[in-house]
């Protein structure tokens, strides 16, 4: 068979698909096979660049962290629709690439030398004043970020910033302007105005049965349960496990002898030393012989401090008489260790000890043994110490096996069983939970209404409230939403068509008080006894002035010399007010210096932020911008 | 066919084709290299350009910003023109210097020197600016020319430009000159035009001067 294909690939046409793909090779290398293969699966590509799967996973992740931490302790997994974040996400994510692709298109560039200038200058990677290579790391890990990426951010970040400050800065406003909305802004205007309240004519109205069933009916669709489910559960709790474990005598009196030993350990020992050191002037030989002639000179009677200040060539302990301090095992070289503690108090060694320094004639100036506690000290702390210890292995061991067993059983019975756990059994619950701890935890809602679990019934894989609880379930009940039946909800449709009927009524009278305005009736004849409220000077941010009707007041023609001008406002409450308007105050104003520097300020912020906003619609609007 | 020649006579053959050819071959190249030469060099020049105005453009946006508002530093001043100039003399075929001309033109704003900021609006105008710019540096050379009392010059130019995005922006800039000229039903139609074609509540201001306007109705 290789014959017959060796002799099939002589053939011409063998030889020009090889070409073929050889030239295809050489063209468009590898990636033309492999992206034929594998096609685009970016989220989004923005005038033909793609938008990485990557960093919108990333963007996600980093607005559900922010997001959870502005939310606190009582986080509401309801919010954090993983569809509409990852939309929110994606929609930041295609104006970013955007306005990078205007900032590069008019030639904008912040060098690499700009953005390593902009690194070291960053507070955040500073340790003591000073750029530090490890902190700006852990930073970047701690973000998700390497380096590399951390730079392409800085650049997109900065070149699109530039372009916005051209935006932002630029704007201004001129004084004449400037006086113009100052003025209208400081606008105030005459009013006069009553109320007809809701709550006397609601008194009045009726609702049939037969309205309900009709409105009922037609609105069915729209009142729906929410989804919901109830579940059973094992709990695993840590504390337990410790109430169930005893410490015994033969783990204290171990735990004890470990502790003494340690303690042992940790002897102290104050010494000095003279040094001799092997350097380029002085060979092995040359140390040794001085060494040898130093220890005689403190066998003749010299003083060791005097010997060491004089001839040591360890100048930082020289000075203290060869002073090297109160020291615990593993401090120094094990040959100088070695000699250390094989000194009596007040003994120098009696040949010089060699270490890779040099020569060393050492003396213990002093023993310091720490005290080791007794048994009936220490064994409190041992107890506890203990007992965190066990339970926690208890737990973790205990932990796997639930998560072995409830793999592996279909429901919660074994696991139960096994591990001697009740089974608990929750009511039904939608998914914002509900006053329990358990189905209050996000975490467990979040897998209760898992698509996979409701289906099969199977049991969930631990999840872990804290450090010492942990939680398998199973749901057991699932409720799809249903349309409601009428008895459940004809209480709030009578309060809609009650609503309804009142604002109806309202309208009429309203209507009807209008027209008699218009034939020059006074607002006093047609308040027909209600109260007329008479504001002078009224302003736009005036408090204690209902919102409604501040706003009803400022959009009224003004009225022309001798004459009004008026409307029916809808109230928040559901109230009708009848309002007039006198007059309208166009006061001179008189603007100090700061007012105006600092309003014009303001203003031109606000009008570089339109600028701005513009801009941006009008760049996504015209950008070709694909979503998968 | 070279087989047929003994070494002297490729040799020969050699030669006399490269007597025919050899100063068209060399030229070839030689206009080749400085092609590709010129090229990396022109787009080596363009992005040194780029670099460099973006440096003198970051240090201007820094000295601009203490140089407006309430604290008017004069020092600060002094620099942001400086650097602005260096844009505009150096870098002038850059995006940098019709950024630093716009700042500088709202700077001089600030100075109460109109004239100086519609020299440098006209210097952003005739450098080639993208669109957008181009209708921004209008409109604000067109309120100027307004407070200056040209409202019907004002108009033309704003009349002149293409809208762009900047549909609201653009009609309540009409409206506002109509009203300085005391032509209220057109004022009032252009605020509606921009009111109309605004995201819902996101101009206050516009509102406020339209609903000013609703006197004349009744």
């Amino acid at each position: 068979m290789l014959q017959s294909i060796r002799d099939n690939s002589q053939g011409i046409i063998a030889k020009i698909i090889v070409g073929l793909i050889a030239v295809t090779f050489a063209l468009f290398g590898v990636e033309s096979l492999v992206s034929l293969t594998a096609g685009s699966n970016s989220p989004a590509t923005v005038n033909g660049e793609e938008i990485s799967q990557q960093d919108l996973i990333q963007g996600v992740q980093l607005q559900k962290r922010q997001m959870l931490s502005q939310m606190g302790e009582d986080a509401d997994p309801a919010l954090l629709d993983d569809n509409l974040i990852s939309n929110m996400v994606l929609e930041g994510l295609i104006e970013q690439s955007v306005l990078v692709q205007s900032a590069t298109d008019q030639g904008l560039s912040f060098s690499d030398a700009m953005i390593d200038q902009l690194i070291l200058t960053t507070p955040d990677f500073q340790q003591d004043g000073q750029f530090n290579r490890a902190q700006f790391e852990a930073v970047l890990r701690n973000a998700g970020l390497t380096p590399m990426m951390y730079r392409n951010l800085v650049r997109k970040e900065k070149v699109t910033e530039q372009e916005r400050a051209a935006f932002m800065l630029s704007a201004f406003t001129l004084p004449s302007e400037l006086k113009t909305i100052a003025q209208l802004d400081s606008q105030t205007r005459d009013l006069r105005y009553f109320t007809l309240p809701a709550e006397s004519v609601r008194a009045s109205i009726e609702v049939s049965d037969e309205e309900i069933a009709d409105y009922f009916d037609k609105h069915r669709t729209e009142f729906l349960t929410d989804e919901q489910v109830a579940i059973e559960y094992l709990l695993l709790e840590r504390d337990v496990l410790a109430s169930e474990i005893t410490v015994t005598d033969e783990q204290l009196q171990n735990a004890y002898q470990l502790l003494v030993d340690t303690f042992q350990a940790q002897e102290l020992r104050h010494s000095a030393h003279i040094l001799v050191a092997i350097s380029d002037e002085q060979d092995d030989a040359a140390a040794k012989a001085k060494a040898d002639a130093l220890v005689e000179r403190l066998a003749a009677g010299e003083a060791f401090e005097a010997l060491a200040k004089a001839e040591s060539d360890d100048p930082a302990s020289a000075e203290m008489g060869g002073d090297l301090g109160v020291n615990a095992k593993g401090v120094f070289s094990s040959e100088f260790e070695g000699a250390l503690f094989a000194l009596e108090k007040g003994q120098t060694t009696s040949t010089p000890i060699r270490t890779e320094f040099g020569y060393h004639i050492i003396k213990l100036i002093d023993v310091e043994e720490t005290e080791t506690p007794t048994f009936a000290e220490a064994k409190a702390d041992l107890e506890n110490d203990l007992l965190t210890q066990l339970s926690e292995e208890a737990y973790v061991a205990q932990l796997e096996r639930l998560a072995d067993i409830s793999f592996s059983s279909g429901d919660l019975v074994e696991p139960s069983e096994t591990l001697e756990l009740e089974i608990h059994k929750t009511d039904l619950f939608a998914r914002s939970g509900d006053e329990d701890e358990i189905t209050a935890n996000p975490k467990v809602l979040s897998v209760a209404f898992d698509g996979e679990l409701i289906k099969e019934g199977l049991n969930s894989t631990p999840i872990e409230l804290d450090s010492g609880r942990a939680v398998v379930l199973r749901v057991v009940q699932h409720e799809l939403p249903r349309e409601k039946t009428i008895d459940e909800v004809s209480a709030n449709i009578k309060d809609t068509l009650i609503d309804e009927k009142v604002s109806q009524a309202l309208t009429a009278q309203a209507d009807g008080i209008i027209a008699k305005l218009k034939q020059g009736e006074s607002l006093e004849n047609v308040a027909s006894g209600a109260t007329v409220m008479t504001l002078a000077g009224v302003a736009r941010s005036q408090q204690d002035l209902a919102q409604e009707l501040r706003t009803a007041a400022f959009k009224l023609p003004k009225p022309a010399a001798d004459s009004i001008s008026y409307t029916a406002v809808d109230m928040l409450d559901g109230s009708k007010s009848i309002l007039v308007l006198d007059n309208v105050i166009d006061a001179e104003i008189d603007l100090k210096p700061e007012e105006i520097s600092y309003m014009s300020m303001m203003l031109s912020n606000r009008k570089g932020q339109q600028d701005y906003q513009d801009y941006i619609t009008q760049l996504k609007e015209k950008a070709e911008v694909e979503r998968l | 066919m070279a087989e047929l020649r003994t070494e002297e006579e490729q040799v020969q053959a050699l030669k006399s084709w490269w007597d025919e050819n050899g100063k068209s071959l060399i030229l070839g190249i030689a206009v080749a290299l400085a092609a590709v030469l010129g090229w990396k060099g022109w787009q080596q020049h363009e992005s040194v350009q780029a670099e460099n105005g973006s440096i003198l453009y970051q240090n201007l946006l820094d000295s601009v910003v203490g140089a407006i508002g309430p604290q008017q530093d004069e020092a600060k001043l002094a620099t942001a023109n400086h650097l602005s100039g260096q844009l505009k003399a150096d870098y002038d075929d850059t995006a940098y210097a019709n950024y630093a001309a716009l700042i500088m033109a709202r700077v001089a704003v600030e100075q109460g020197e109109l004239d100086k900021a519609l020299t440098e609006l006209d210097w952003v105008l005739a450098h080639q600016p993208t669109e957008s710019i181009f209708v921004l540096a209008s409109m604000r050379k067109a309120r100027i020319i307004a407070d200056q009392g040209d409202a019907d010059k004002a108009l033309t130019i704003i009349n002149s430009v293409p809208v762009a995005g900047y549909v609201v922006s653009i009609n309540e800039l009409k409206g506002d000159i109509y009203l300085a000229k005391g032509e209220i039903a057109q004022a009032k139609s252009a605020y509606e035009t921009a009111l109309n074609a605004s995201t819902a509540n996101n101009r206050p201001l516009l509102e406020m001067k339209l609903n000013d306007l609703a006197a004349q109705e009744s």
